[in-house]
């Protein structure tokens, strides 16, 4: 049987769409390398926790753990000087991340100023986390100039309260989407598949906000059960749940890109789970699990290896 | 059982043990023998992030110094684990290979291979004594802080 024949609808879109480039991510957040690749740099984009590993929401599924291997910023030290000293390690670029506050945002307004100072005198690029968006925290952001804006968007009111632990509802989200798209800002929305306690839930939802809006990457994420979380004792969600939200997320969006990020469950489930991205017409795969890059080619792609985070797609070119 | 544990930053090392400086492995000498059992240090545990996935080469497979004798994935590092030294397989820590998560609970006791040294001699090239642990064990908590490896 050919590889044609046996090609997806969602493959075969991405090829008509975007053509045959498979890419593929090492964004230097870990120490990381398989058999097919090892990257030259492993901090070449690193992320900064603005808040420590603090954060109000204690979210079931992170509890702050996330947080836990984030550079800190000193208290005597501010974002500029600490960009600069990674910079003279070899670090080019980095995400402004953090623990949340009660209502959902990270708190990223004290540090404006000195994003903007990484960008225009240092020359690094910025991406931020910022959590749920207010209109000052938007206008925040277009004053620091940052190359991109990463959220997560949750659909379903029951896992922003059961969940995040959080007073909010679907619309915030949606809120948060509308605010940095009427600033022109360069959105990369997540969504995390199966948050909800390891079962979809409001995914179809978050999905159906995110493709309203001109954004630039979709990353899809898939819940991994960390120790020490509420979540620990959890299964990831069922492969085949996340193989078809792979599909429908494709050609619910076949103009953007959609990539794979680096949060999901490890061992034969990301073998499989890379294989699906692939056969499914997914445009990128950070971290690739061994042997995806080979698969790639036997799908009829060409592999294209970048030493950054995927929801920097725009760089590629 | 190695006798001479001491903390460093709240990191316990072992002055009888042997630490690959590079690698972040301990290497514990079995008495009256050429076997050593091989593990993560507490910094190499920590720098990892939690442990989920765990492989280990067969039991009988020569490697040399810097081969992999086996792979690990894990929150913060995916990829090889490199032999400190040189040595046939001669045991699996089945423990191990069935629950990775040991690891992440006390990685100065659950070993991951038994290695049989074919010459001991290169125990010289790893680091060893408390007054020499202490000192590398110190500036690498430091370099892993600043790099935000580990929590500042």
């Amino acid at each position: 049987m050919s590889i044609v024949a046996t090609e997806t609808s969602g493959l075969k879109l991405r090829k008509e769409r975007f053509g045959n480039a498979m890419e593929f991510y090492a964004p230097g957040l870990k120490r990381w390398q398989t058999a097919e690749w090892r990257p030259l740099k492993h901090n070449r984009f690193l992320p900064i926790s603005v808040t420590g590993t603090a954060c109000a929401l204690q979210c079931d599924h992170c509890k702050t753990h996330v947080l836990e291997g984030m550079v800190t910023l000193q208290r005597d030290t501010d974002l500029f000087a600490t960009a600069k000293r990674l910079q003279a390690s070899g670090t080019e670029g980095i995400l402004v991340s953090g623990g949340s506050n009660r209502t959902g945002g990270v708190p990223l307004l004290p540090h404006v100023n000195a994003m903007r100072r990484v960008r225009d005198e240092l020359g690094m690029r910025v991406i931020v986390h910022s959590g749920v968006v207010s209109p000052r925290l938007a206008e925040g952001l277009v004053e620091a100039g940052v190359d991109g804006v990463m959220l997560d968007i949750i659909g379903a009111d029951e896992t922003i309260r059961e969940v995040y632990h959080l007073d909010l509802k679907t619309d915030d989200f949606d809120h948060s989407l509308a605010l940095l798209a009427e600033r022109g800002l360069r959105i990369i929305p997540h969504i995390v598949l199966g948050l909800h306690y390891a079962r979809l839930l409001g995914e179809w939802r978050a999905l159906d906000m995110i493709r309203r809006y001109p954004v630039s990457t979709l990353i899809l994420v898939v819940l991994t059960p960390l120790v020490g979380t509420p979540m620990a004792h959890l299964k990831p969600p069922p492969l085949e749940d996340v193989i078809e939200f792979f599909a429908t997320a494709r050609q619910a969006m076949p103009d953007t890109k959609v990539n794979l990020g680096c949060g999901r469950p490890m061992g034969k489930m990301k073998q499989e789970m890379d294989r699906a991205a692939i056969d499914n017409g997914l445009n990128g795969i950070a971290y690739p699990a061994d042997g995806a890059i080979e698969y790639a080619r036997e799908r009829g792609l060409e592999p294209a290896l970048y030493e950054y985070c995927c929801s920097l797609t725009w760089a590629n070119t | 059982v190695p006798e001479h544990w001491f903390e460093v930053a709240g990191y316990r090392l072992c002055a009888d043990r042997h630490y690959d400086a590079e690698r972040h492995l301990w290497v514990e000498l079995q008495p009256g023998s050429r076997l050593v059992r091989v593990g993560f240090d507490p910094l190499g545990r920590e720098t990892s992030g939690d442990i989920v996935e765990v492989s280990l080469r067969e039991v009988g497979q020569r490697v040399n110094r810097g081969d992999p004798f086996g792979n690990v994935e894990a929150a913060k590092f995916v990829g090889p684990l490199e032999a400190p030294v040189s040595g046939v397989v001669r045991g699996r820590n089945a423990r191990v290979l069935s629950r990775p998560g040991v690891l992440n609970d006390d990685p100065n006791e659950a070993w991951l291979v038994e290695l049989d040294m074919a010459d001991t001699s290169e125990l010289s090239l790893l680091l060893t004594g408390e007054e020499q642990l202490r000192t590398w064990f110190a500036a690498e908590i430091e370099r892993f802080k600043q790099q935000g490896a580990v929590a500042e």
